[in-house]
């Protein structure tokens, strides 16, 4: 078609000439020049003038991993239940916390002198790679081998939404770019027909930052991360009106297109063809989105191995979704699974009932997925990252003084565990070592910076080149602190 | 792929070879090297990353002159003017030796021979470091010669034009007609023209009839509806507080009053003023205490645990950025963890320029402290900023009058005999440098009562005043870092005889020291309220003083006991966590009542405070600035962190952006004043360039958020500068004024397209020689739907409201509010009066690059994406619009589907369509009707109609102005 060719022709001057002029947003990508065929410019150029200069599609080395999946358990769960087994803690358990450990220290609820809590559940070593897991990780015994944990993950927020924010943006403040938007900024997306960034929130809420948490932040909107859902629309709006059939939406967007083109050739503004080229691919989303979104295509086998149950907005149908996406090309899936902050002032929040619990939704689901995606070759090229916001105290929380009726532990910002797997990390490694109490690393700390340095370099993406200008700064998911590539654990 | 660096410089001189062309006609001998756009950008790109504000190895940072430039060649400095021979800087550039070399290969590696040629003829030049730019006042210019004034409408024509000129240039063929109306419309009210407005202008043959068109829309209602939008994009305004649970705020006068404000055209200095500083104004009205709403957009963080102090100083940081943004166009936050990188702005300057807003008594406390209450009934404005100004006038009489009371001279410290306390507290008491004291230990739990005896001296025989201390714990690390607050929720005094029961003192008042306390101490007087408080964190002491109902006479061996209740909750603590305790003979507060006594000028006060709590109110955040004696200290922050309070600083302004005669500035309304004052030589070109921004879709400084030397130049720096002048001096700083000169120009009235070359030679219209046509922005596009579905309604200000919105997408943490589609009018309101929560925005304006007001937003980046052709084709929101707009057309005056589709057609696109499109529109049309039932009308299926009404939204055309 005509338009097509003439929209690709005017794109690569207008891109060219951007990257000699090199203002507003620096980027220069090889882009244009490389890519070949009308879709995958469209994909390119998604957005106006302002932003396609910045599009860069190329990884800056070779990659370990195309794709990401992205498991935030919103809340911070208790890695002294899960991952890290500190029977010293446990002697210790019932004794009031040392005044070293307190002074000078904040905490959201701790007051006055709170007690050491030892691990509320028995630990066991599994696999090959001796990983101990606590008995509420049943399922995950079979994927312990295959994933990497970092024992020493260290923030600076102790409130959920910082550190949230922090984790997911490099930056506890609201208004910055997430991850997701900066790997889909860099590599741009696999897919024509779905956003490249998805979101999934399951847990009943959002997670404590809200939207801001897969914000597109200074980079332009197109770069934030699309929620998708479980039960409504899967994207927001992507089903016609009740009464509009397919047919008749069919007829319109045809309609509209051609009498697009007719303005283009009146006026000549490239922005019309980008527009045109928006919304077939908007007619093509509703359905592949659509298609993508719905687990009911999935085996009974599949659905039991997840536990996953159509139409609920549940962890497992999310970790089944996210590896439906990542097959289709998607770049980027972030998981929230709300629920996870036992601080032990009620039920549903302590350790050993709705933490028990939280562990139990789980602990099947993200060990199916791993499995699933092993078995079908994805994993060696897809990183899995799964953690908290911050970790928790090795002291049972005392709101008020008073110990907390349940048994719960405080935020804790100093150590915590995450874990990575597949996409070239070290399996069935261990990184990172704390104290005796779990309270400060003693070895091989690691910050967001470091991680989110790590993801990209895993990704192809060298963290100091990957900039966006804003505010006279060329602006990084790492921040203009220092950040480490954490060597040890590729593989 | 990495460009050529070299290929990339070359171009960039050759543009700014242009401007420095303007640059050239200052003086004979003048030099050929420009220092600012030639040589401060081979700094910036290349040495600064180590030689810069933040490292600044060796000494030397080339933000700096007096690091860099020496004046002879054995002072140690790196430039010697006139002798680049002489110059390390060119022998280290310019070495073979790679240990030698700047900069490092590791860091860029070599200039260029065209870089280093630069560097050496500047220096051989005399090595002249030039001002930036923008830190300069504007230049007043002479209205220029071009080659075609009769082209030339307003004054700004002729600043561009001779450009054109300087460059070859011409103007493009003006716009058609009703073109001109659809972007005028939507640049000043927002709205598409209806369909009578554009035949009332397409036949108007009068010479005046663009200015007729003008002043109509200058003075709608709907102007200042229009241009809130951006104001609030700066202000952060939402109706939500922000961070986890998002809560709720009532804010929205504050919007309302942008609105006002606009529509009665208030002047942009006053405009600043009473936003940056309105409580500060002699005789400040409410209206002036609402305006400083503006710096109370601020997040507020309610999620449990969290530290007031951090949160309190997270949105002072946002007020000193956010000021600078506004007024300043500079990235000031750059400086706040070291020297800014690029700018002369050190760090302490950036906390000097903090320390102008870090002295208003908000405290990031859920209530949100303090408030102003506005009356619902705009008529009782006045009256309540008059009994307002009353009662601050009483509460200082009484607080004049007791001032002296609370000093020690007057009072007997209290000996403390035994001190308990409920719970697991350990509360200690003895006597420190001779007061008498008691104070908690590390263990404490929340609802403590305190029961602390004291014994009195045989002296003693009559009490008629109690006055209680509260301190910090560490009195003088208070003042560097807050300690944890408290709330003395219910004191109770006893007075103890041997043998007998307890005998209780009923107490009549109680007198805080703070004038204005967020909870008083007449408060613990009941047990149902707050209480005497230090709240939510103490940073030095406070006392009340206690008045019993009539003196206490007190028998030998007596005591008086004191019961301290807290009844706050367990995750605060607010407890008392020292204290003492004293006690007065003084027949002061006893007096019987008399003309003026304390106990009148409280029944005055309480009189008042009825009358004014009659007039219906809303309470809105506002500033309110603390008095001197409790003024706070502003610290340098090692690594911008609140905790690591390092150097005091006092408060004043960049000294790079400060003319010398400026004196310091007092404080925050000083400040205002200077901010919008010709004095700044930043206020009126940064204003000027967002309404430009605004208009063309790009401002004459491109980057309109950065005016600072990392920014951009403008385009044509005398187009800025004589309409930032004219704004501040003629305009008298009027945006309607303004706003007149820009859409009456021959430049704004041009056509927007232009043949492929022309396009690509400037596909950013830099030279403005073409009209601007930009996307719709969020507001717009939902309000165009509104007014030509004819459902538009015209209500103006008031709560927020919720358009139609899907389900389940309000779901923060720990909040239960819920979002309620609107029925009636507030369905149909303008987009401005949508509910803005800042943790989920409304999904129809975010898609078309609303912010979500987290923090001030200088520039929407304008995108184009296919969740917008979701949105315009399936939000239920605008389906209905639709719908409605597809029945209009049915029932409109014209009797075939063809015209009625015409009509249609012109009513969303402002124009007439061409054959062919109709014809295609038609087809449409004739297709739908053919697959529909046509007896099938119901609201659910969608008719012929009502498709060719979305499609019609959906035109480039409709979305585009």
């Amino acid at each position: 078609m005509n338009e097509r060719l003439e929209f690709r022709r005017i794109q690569m001057e207008l891109e060219t000439r951007r990257q000699f002029l090199k203002s507003g947003a620096l980027g220069l990508g090889s882009l244009w020049l490389a890519q070949a065929g009308f879709t995958n410019d469209v994909i390119a150029t998604l957005g106006s003038n302002a932003d396609r200069a910045s599009v860069r599609r190329e990884p800056h080395f070779r990659p370990r991993a195309k794709r990401v999946i992205y498991l935030h358990m919103a809340g911070a769960p208790s890695q002294l239940e899960m991952f890290e087994y500190k029977p010293e803690l446990q002697k210790l358990d019932g004794q009031d916390c040392p005044q070293e450990f307190l002074s000078g220290k904040r905490f959201a609820f701790i007051r006055g002198i709170p007690q050491l809590l030892g691990p509320v559940f028995p630990f066991r070593q599994v696999g090959q790679s001796g990983a101990w897991l606590s008995d509420r990780l049943v399922h995950f015994e079979k994927v312990a081998d295959k994933v990497c944990f970092l024992h020493a993950m260290q923030t600076d927020q102790f409130n959920h939404a910082p550190a949230q924010l922090l984790v997911m943006t490099g930056n506890q403040s609201p208004s910055y770019a997430s991850a997701g938007s900066w790997v889909t900024y860099g590599l741009g997306t696999e897919t024509q027909d779905l956003p490249g960034y998805v979101v999934l929130l399951s847990g009943g809420r959002f997670p404590d930052a809200g939207k801001s948490a897969w914000s597109a932040g200074f980079l332009p909107s197109v770069y934030q991360g699309v929620q998708c859902r479980s039960s409504g629309d899967p994207v927001l709006f992507l089903s016609n009106p009740p009464g509009t059939s397919s047919e008749i939406r069919a007829a319109e967007i045809e309609a509209i297109r051609q009498v697009n083109e007719l303005t283009y050739r009146e006026v000549g503004d490239p922005e019309t063809l980008t527009r045109i080229a928006q919304y077939e691919l908007a007619y093509r989303m509703q359905i592949s989105a659509s298609d993508a979104m719905d687990i009911r295509h999935e085996s009974a086998a599949t659905l039991e191995m997840y536990g996953a149950k159509p139409g609920e907005e549940i962890l497992a149908n999310n970790c089944l979704l996210a590896r439906r996406l990542i097959e289709r090309g998607v770049r980027y899936v972030q998981l929230f699974d709300w629920g996870w902050d036992a601080h032990g002032a009620g039920q549903n929040e302590a350790l050993n009932y709705g933490f028990k619990d939280k562990c139990q939704q789980m602990d099947r689901p993200v060990t199916a997925l791993l499995l699933d995606l092993e078995r079908r070759g994805l994993l060696d090229e897809t990183l899995v990252v799964w953690g908290g916001e911050f970790g928790r105290t090795p002291m049972r929380e005392n709101r008020g003084g008073k110990p907390n009726e349940y048994a719960g532990r405080d935020h804790h910002p100093h150590a915590f565990t995450i874990w990575l797997a597949g996409g070239g990390v070290k399996p069935g490694f261990s990184y990172g070592e704390t104290d005796s109490i779990g309270y400060f690393p003693v070895k091989d700390a690691v910050n967001p910076r470091d991680l989110h340095a790590t993801i990209l370099h895993l990704l192809g993406i060298d963290h100091r080149r990957l900039t966006y200008r804003h505010q006279g700064l060329d602006q990084k998911l790492t921040s203009v602190k220092p950040a480490r590539i954490i060597s040890e654990i590729v593989a | 792929m990495r460009l050529n660096r070299r290929s990339v410089v070359g171009l960039v001189l050759a543009s700014v070879a242009l401007l420095s062309l303007a640059r050239s006609d200052e003086g004979s001998g003048a030099p050929t090297i420009s220092f600012a756009t030639q040589v401060r950008p081979i700094f910036n790109q290349h040495c600064i990353a180590c030689h810069g504000g933040i490292k600044q190895t060796a000494g030397i940072s080339f933000v700096y002159r007096d690091t860099v430039v020496g004046t002879t060649a054995d002072d140690g400095k790196v430039v010697v003017p006139g002798n680049p021979g002489e110059s390390e800087l060119i022998a280290r550039i310019s070495s073979t030796d790679p240990d030698e070399r700047m900069p490092p290969q590791d860091h860029g590696g070599p200039l260029s021979p065209d870089e280093i040629g630069i560097l050496r003829q500047w220096i051989a030049e005399g090595a002249r470091w030039e001002t930036h730019w923008a830190f300069e006042p504007p230049k007043h210019r002479p209205i220029p010669k071009v080659s075609h004034a009769e082209w030339c409408r307003t004054n700004l024509d002729f600043s561009v034009m001779e450009q054109w000129d300087r460059l070859g240039l011409k103007p493009n063929r003006p716009a058609d007609p009703a073109t001109w109306l659809r972007r005028v419309s939507f640049d000043l009210v927002g709205l598409p023209p209806t369909a009578e407005e554009l035949d009332e202008f397409l036949i108007d043959s009068s010479p005046l009839s663009r200015e007729h068109v003008v002043e109509r829309l200058l003075s709608s209602p709907r102007f200042g509806e229009r241009w809130a939008s951006p104001w609030l994009d700066l202000a952060r305004y939402a109706d939500t507080m922000g961070y986890e649970k998002d809560l709720g705020r009532e804010i929205w006068p504050f919007r309302d009053w942008v609105i006002r404000a606009l529509n009665d055209d208030m002047p942009f200095d006053q405009f600043s003023v009473k936003q940056l500083a309105g409580d500060l104004l002699p005789n400040a009205s409410l209206d002036d205490r609402l305006a400083t709403a503006f710096h109370r957009n601020t997040q507020t963080n309610a999620e449990g645990g969290t530290d007031d102090e951090e949160y309190r100083v997270a949105a002072v940081i946002d007020r000193a950025n956010t000021s600078a943004q506004v007024w300043l166009g500079l990235t000031l936050g750059c400086a706040q963890c070291h020297d800014h990188p690029y700018e002369p702005i050190a760090n302490a300057e950036y906390y000097r320029f903090l320390a102008f807003f870090n002295n208003t008594r908000d405290y990031d406390t859920d209530e949100e402290f303090p408030k102003a209450a506005i009356p619902y009934d705009r008529n009782q404005s006045e009256a309540a900023s008059q009994l307002d100004r009353d009662i601050q006038a009483r509460k200082r009489q009484i607080q004049a009058s007791v001032e002296p009371w609370f000093g020690d001279d007057r009072w007997q410290n209290a000996k403390i005999e035994s001190a308990q306390a409920t719970g697991s507290n350990e509360l200690c008491f003895d006597a420190v440098d001779g007061l008498w004291e008691i104070r908690t230990g590390a263990s404490l739990t929340a609802g403590s009562t305190y029961t602390i005896d004291c014994p009195l001296p045989p002296e003693a025989t009559r009490i008629t005043a109690i006055r209680l201390d509260a301190l910090p714990l560490d009195v003088g690390a208070a003042a560097k870092l807050p300690q944890p607050g408290f709330i003395l929720s219910y004191f109770k005094l006893q007075l103890l005889v041997p043998d007998r029961d307890p005998i209780d003192i009923p107490l009549r008042y109680a007198l805080d020291e703070d004038p204005e306390p967020f909870y008083s101490a007449s408060e613990s007087l009941d047990s149902n309220l707050q209480g005497f408080s230090g709240y939510p964190r103490q940073s030095q002491i406070n006392r009340a003083i206690f008045v019993p109902a009539v003196p206490v006479d007190c028998p030998p061996g007596g005591k008086l006991r004191f019961v301290l209740e807290h009844h706050s909750s367990s995750e605060h603590l607010f407890q008392i966590r020292r204290a003492r305790f004293w006690y007065c003979g003084d027949d002061f507060w006893s007096e019987p009542p008399r003309q003026e006594s304390l106990e009148l000028k409280h029944c005055a006060l309480a009189d008042l405070e009825w009358r004014r709590s009659r007039l219906n109110s809303i309470s809105v955040p506002v500033l309110s600035e603390l008095p001197p004696e409790r003024r706070r200290t502003t610290f340098v922050f090692h690594r911008g962190s609140f905790l690591e309070p390092t150097e005091i600083v006092t408060p004043s302004t960049p000294r790079a952006l400060s003319s010398s005669k400026s004196n310091p500035l007092a404080d925050r309304l000083e400040l205002a004043r200077w901010l919008a004052s010709p004095e700044n030589p930043l206020a009126a070109r940064v204003f000027v360039n967002r309404i430009w921004n605004e208009l063309f879709g790009s401002g004459i400084v491109e980057s309109i958020e950065n005016f600072g030397s990392s920014g951009q130049f403008p385009a044509n720096e005398a187009l800025l500068d004589s309409l930032a002048i004219r704004f501040q001096s003629g305009m008298r700083w009027r945006l309607k004024q303004l706003l007149r000169e820009i859409v009456l120009s021959s430049t704004y009235g041009q056509d927007s397209s232009v043949d492929r070359g022309a396009w690509s030679a400037d596909p950013r219209n830099r030279n403005l020689a073409r009209g601007p046509r930009n996307r719709l922005s969020a507001e717009m596009v939902r309000d165009q739907a509104l007014a030509v579905a004819g459902v538009l309604s015209e209500k103006m200000y008031g709560p927020p409201v919720m358009p139609p919105q899907p389900d389940g997408l309000w779901l923060s943490a720990y909040n239960g509010q819920s979002w309620h589609n609107a029925t009636g009018e507030d369905r149909f309101r303008r987009a401005v009066y949508t509910y803005c929560k800042r943790t989920s925005g409304y999904p129809g304006l975010l898609s078309f690059d609303a912010p979500t007001r987290d923090v001030c937003v200088v520039k929407r980046i304008a995108t184009n994406t296919p969740l917008q052709a979701l949105v315009t084709l399936n939000d239920a929101a605008f389906v209905e619009l639709a719908h409605a707009f597809g029945e209009r057309i049915r029932n409109c005056d014209r009797a075939d589907p063809r015209d009625k589709i015409a009509w249609g057609y012109r009513l969303a696109t402002s124009r007439d369509p061409s054959p062919k499109k109709l014809d295609l529109l038609l087809e449409l049309f004739e297709k739908i009707s053919k697959s529909t039932d046509p007896l099938k009308v119901s609201d659910e299926a969608e008719t012929p109609y009502s498709i060719v009404a979305s499609a019609l939204l959906n035109l480039d055309e409709a979305l585009t102005k």
